[in-house]
């Protein structure tokens, strides 16, 4: 081989190009004019999809801007009102089902919708009982069975305390000044727009339980201050670990941020515990199959990543380790089932954030 | 038959007229509009326009129409629709340009994975590098050279070795090659200067007998 590299690739551009059989061209030609026509289909489609989604994010937004004003205007024409005008005064019993009692200077009453809820009063559940609070800031408690609130005397803002069970809360955001202040026994939280639920259990601290779905909260436990974002909980790992029935029902019972109702109907199970305790063991799966990977340990990396997805099908870190697993068969050289398992990721996470890689992928033009 | 004398007269279509070679093929831009909007119906013109540059550029990158050429023209396709539904195509230089440099790509990715799979399957394989001694010998020779030097650029870096392909097998000159690629002729021709002479000390150590 003594000809320069360019005079052999020139004789790669010379090599003739036979024609091909005609029948076999024609054949050819049905089919690849199908997946061109199918392609087209797909992509037509996907922008169809891609436009919906914008236009409903678009909605969204105008949704908030419109809440966001009215807000705005709500707070405006508020700012005359006396400082004296406490927004205890506001508060009342919304939808209540079930036992409902209200304790009013010691006194305990059967509760109904719509009654007014006095600083000092107490709002208790029975066992079958729920009861929703509506608050002055236009905060709503839904309080589940088997629990106790009580409106306490805020400093500024308001104030709740609740001495047990269990209550979801959803909290508009609030202006300047104004925040909800929620006591337990062993903690305090603050807020100015979130939602969240909270557990309280009888035993030894910590007896609280908290997870955020929307917004932030800060929680004061003695003199320290935790802010605790939207899909964490409080306290982040429960130090005493609860036995977990199955990785499944667990990673499916993550409240959202519609859950207030599910929680509140499930007042002696908090879902946090479980939930931490398993999404713990899932991060230090796919932690160690990471560490693998730096190790250049591809076969170790990719049993984790077997291990992780096979005992957690449903893992919130499914979609990580699905594009890993994939990256990692690649990297082993194994590529015909790099490009299924693309596929695969490609039909479970369409719109999923390694879209274009497993594209590549599959098209052969990595 | 009074009857059928009353009837107004009807117009209807008849075989004949003008040829239909008359109706002129749809632009290149009129294809991208079509791919664009969804229109699957210039799937066929599509594939008349660029078929042909995709069947050959595909059979320089391995010397023949291997078992997945199929697929692989495919492949090419599909890419194609992608990056045209999604006006990533900048239209700097024509359709059938194009096409050839994704078709460039999606073979020497297929080659290079080739090539992996090879080193993981059959690294010990030996090839018998007999000198030639008869004409017979001598095309089988030209041929394995001809294997091996895909082999090799199907080795080097990507970039380097597309505007390689490109500009030498393709024989595109150096100011396409830097359109089509989307980088500055500067970069096209370091592009190049490079890549040839990366593919020389490949040929060289492979004349050497050096492993791969």
């Amino acid at each position: 081989m003594t000809a320069r590299p360019e005079d052999l690739l020139r004789a790669l551009g010379d090599e003739p190009v036979p024609d091909e059989e005609r029948v076999d061209e024609a054949a050819r030609r049905g089919r690849m004019v199908g997946a061109i026509a199918g392609a087209v289909r797909r992509e037509a489609e996907a922008k169809r999809a891609r436009t919906r989604r914008a236009r409903f994010v678009g909605g969204l937004l105008a949704a908030a801007a419109v809440l966001a004003g009215v807000g705005a205007a709500w707070r405006f024409t508020r700012m005359p009102a006396p400082a004296v005008a406490t927004v205890t005064s506001g508060v009342r019993l919304g939808a209540v089902t079930g036992v409902v009692v209200r304790v009013h200077a010691g006194a305990p009453t059967a509760a109904s919708g719509g009654a007014g809820v006095d600083v000092g009063d107490e709002v208790e559940t029975r066992a079958d009982g729920e009861a929703q609070l509506v608050l002055g800031s236009g905060a709503t408690v839904q309080i589940a069975a088997a629990s106790t609130v009580r409106l306490d005397a805020p400093a500024r803002g308001e104030r709740l305390r609740l001495h047990a069970g269990q209550a979801a809360f959803l909290v508009p955001v609030l202006g300047e000044g104004s925040e909800l202040r929620v006591a337990t026994p062993d903690l305090e939280i603050e807020t100015r727009g979130a939602a969240w639920t909270v557990v309280v259990r009888d035993g030894a601290p910590p007896r609280t339980r908290i997870h955020v779905n929307a917004g932030a909260i800060t929680v004061h436990v003695g003199g320290d201050e935790t802010i605790v974002r939207a899909g964490e909980d409080w306290p982040a790992i429960p130090p005493t670990p609860t036995p977990t029935p199955t990785s499944t029902s667990t990673s499916t019972s993550t409240p959202t941020s519609t859950s207030t109702s599910t929680s509140t109907s499930t007042p002696t199970a908090p879902a946090s515990a479980p939930r931490a305790s398993t999404l713990a063991e899932q991060n230090q799966l796919l932690q160690s199959a990471a560490d693998a990977r730096r190790r250049g340990d591809n076969a170790r990396c990719l049993a984790l990543l077997d291990e992780l997805l096979s005992r957690y099908p449903r893992s919130p870190l499914g979609q990580e380790a699905r594009v890993e697993h994939f990256r990692t068969l690649e990297r082993m050289g194994r590529h015909a089932q790099a490009v299924a398992e693309a596929r695969r990721y490609l039909a479970d996470f369409p719109t999923g954030f390694a879209r274009d890689e497993a594209q590549s992928l599959v098209l052969g033009t990595r | 038959m009074a009857r059928a004398l009353n009837r107004p007269p009807w117009l209807r279509a008849v075989p004949g007229g003008a040829s239909p070679a008359a109706a002129p093929p749809p632009s290149d831009a009129d294809l991208i509009d079509a791919i664009q909007r969804g229109d699957e119906r210039l799937a066929s013109a599509l594939y008349e326009r660029v078929a042909p540059v995709v069947d050959r550029t595909l059979y320089r990158v391995f010397g023949r129409r291997e078992a997945d050429h199929e697929d692989l023209m495919q492949s090419t396709f599909e890419q194609i629709v992608i990056t045209l539904a999604r006006g990533r195509f900048a239209g700097a230089c024509s359709l059938t340009t194009w096409a050839a440099t994704v078709a460039t790509n999606v073979g020497l990715n297929a080659l290079r994975s080739r090539r992996r799979e090879r080193r993981v399957v059959d690294h010990d394989a030996t090839i018998d590098l007999a000198p030639a001694s008869t004409q017979g010998q001598r095309t089988v020779d030209a041929r394995f050279e001809m294997t091996r030097l895909r082999d090799h650029l199907a080795a080097i870096d990507e970039d380097k070795a597309t505007a390689l392909f490109l500009h030498d097998v393709l024989g595109h000159e150096l100011a396409e090659v830097a359109v089509i690629t989307g980088v500055s002729v500067a970069a096209a021709q370091s592009r190049l200067v490079r890549g040839r002479k990366e593919l020389m000390d490949r040929v060289a150590r492979d004349r050497k007998g050096e492993a791969r």
